[in-house]
């Protein structure tokens, strides 16, 4: 990569200006500002928007009492199952049981709050959720 | 053996890649000059691995490097620099020692998960715990931050810090946390690099695991090509995304490694003056360009440009990468160390 081939599309996914090693006319290599790429770009706002669309999806089958607020509440961390249950400790058949919505009304507080440290959203906020959709 | 000394005020480096930027900040603050490309190529991180059986997001986990810590140990072994590499299992006691260090005016590298450092993507908290980064000072409750990746020194809580080094899930940080203690009084360069660009040679070119290395590379293009039979446009775009984001986004790299293993060959060329190094340093920079091309060539599918997307020409590009990256590494094999 040429210094004037490195991308400067104008979109950046982080606040900064990435580096990226390019080659100069003397054949010497040289950190070189990118102002953002933007395939790239648009990756991550796929990814984001992916995972909007699962949430949406979780948020219409909570109110329609199909599933529990932990669901959606994962899909907006960014996250699967099997990383929920890993991030949690808990195994992903215990994790299964509390997206349904009768599993997650026998939940604890103590179990509850390590869901809601894990998803990074506080404990009412889960426990009043579906109360707001309705 | 000389004593690490840390230098005051903390010089801020900009780097290329998280882990290889880390240790190259920290290592020159300390008093022992290391480039970027240097740290990455001396610890052979140059790879390629494509696991479609382990799943992230759903989806075939891809990587252009080894495993998160390694460039941290591997420098540590290469260049004889010693390290303390510390984990912690109670939270409290690593941020003590962090508080005590920094308060020495030592700056400090860790491993954190990039969902609770605020300054990082804002609001998209992603859960990706193998970000590394250096604590250079605190104030009050906040640390300073001297992230490689920004260009300027940025602040995080107390609260956040300690949940991102002890954020768990996939390869948990576990408070991971690297400071240099000692570096050598010479290093000899000619064996540490030999060693390292064989090592390369012995993890690319295997003939048996069909998941790594060149022949993880044709096992990937492979399935690229095979995607065209799939009817579903939709996972196939999702699919894309997901190699773009892996390749050049986040710090699994495709092209952008190959460019600075190319930068660490011309480095080793000007330290040995073997000509087979800048030969291959010229052509890595041409294979960069090869996954970038790749890389765009998926871009224009994701971007939602056309529906009508050529796989049979991606999938050539990628298979391409790995005959011209095979060439390369063949070269390098000719090298005579004597």
């Amino acid at each position: 990569m040429k210094v004037n081939e490195v991308p400067q599309d104008g979109k950046r996914t982080m606040r900064t200006r990435m580096v990226q090693y390019a080659v100069d006319d003397n054949g010497e290599f040289v950190k070189v500002g990118s102002n953002g790429w933007e395939p790239g770009y648009r990756a991550l706002i796929n990814l984001r928007e992916d995972f909007d669309a699962r949430a949406e999806d979780a948020k219409e089958r909570v109110k329609r009492g199909q599933t529990s607020p932990i669901e959606y509440f994962m899909h907006r961390a960014y996250m699967e199952l099997s990383t929920l249950a890993q991030m949690t400790g808990l195994s992903q058949r215990k994790v299964k049981k509390h997206f349904d919505p009768r599993g997650f009304e026998q939940l604890d507080d103590a179990t509850l709050q390590t869901y809601a440290t894990v998803l990074l959203v506080d404990l009412d906020t889960i426990k009043n959720f579906k109360k707001g959709l309705l | 053996m000389k004593k690490a000394i840390a230098q005051k005020p903390y010089k801020h480096y900009q780097g290329g890649h998280c882990e290889s930027g880390s240790v190259s900040s920290i290592v020159t603050n300390y008093g022992f000059n290391l480039s970027e490309p240097m740290a990455f190529g001396i610890s052979s991180n140059i790879g390629f691995v494509y696991l479609p059986f382990v799943k992230i997001w759903g989806r075939p986990l891809l990587a252009w490097r080894m495993l998160p810590q390694s460039i941290v140990r591997g420098v540590q072994k290469r260049l004889g620099i010693k390290f303390c590499i510390k984990t912690y299992n109670n939270e409290q006691e690593a941020m003590d020692e962090l508080d005590r260090l920094l308060d020495e005016g030592k700056p400090v590298g860790i491993q954190a998960s990039v969902a609770y450092l605020r300054y990082f993507l804002g609001d998209f908290r992603i859960p990706n715990n193998s970000h590394m980064t250096i604590v250079t000072g605190r104030e009050g409750d906040e640390y300073l931050i001297n992230d490689p990746l920004w260009d300027h020194q940025t602040r995080v809580h107390r609260e956040d810090l300690q949940n991102a080094r002890f954020s768990k899930g996939p390869t948990a940080p576990k408070g991971f946390m690297f400071y240099p203690l000692e570096f050598p009084e010479t290093v000899d360069y000619k064996k540490a690099v030999k060693k390292s660009i064989k090592r390369v040679l012995f993890m690319m070119l295997q003939p048996m695991f069909p998941y790594y290395g060149v022949l993880g590379m044709k096992t990937f293009a492979r399935m690229v090509k095979r995607l065209r039979k799939n009817p579903d446009i939709k996972a196939v775009r999702g699919l894309f995304y997901h190699i773009v984001l892996f390749q050049e986004e986040v710090g699994t790299g495709g092209g952008g490694f190959r460019y600075m293993y190319a930068a660490f060959l011309r480095e080793a060329y000007d330290l040995l003056k073997i000509p087979e190094l800048l030969e291959a340093s010229k052509k890595f920079v041409a294979i960069g360009d090869k996954w970038r091309l790749a890389a765009s060539s998926c871009g224009k599918f994701i971007q939602g440009k056309t529906d009508d997307v050529d796989l049979e020409k991606t999938a050539q590009l990628y298979r391409e990468c790995a005959m011209e990256e095979k060439e390369a590494y063949l070269l390098l094999k000719k090298i005579k160390w004597k």
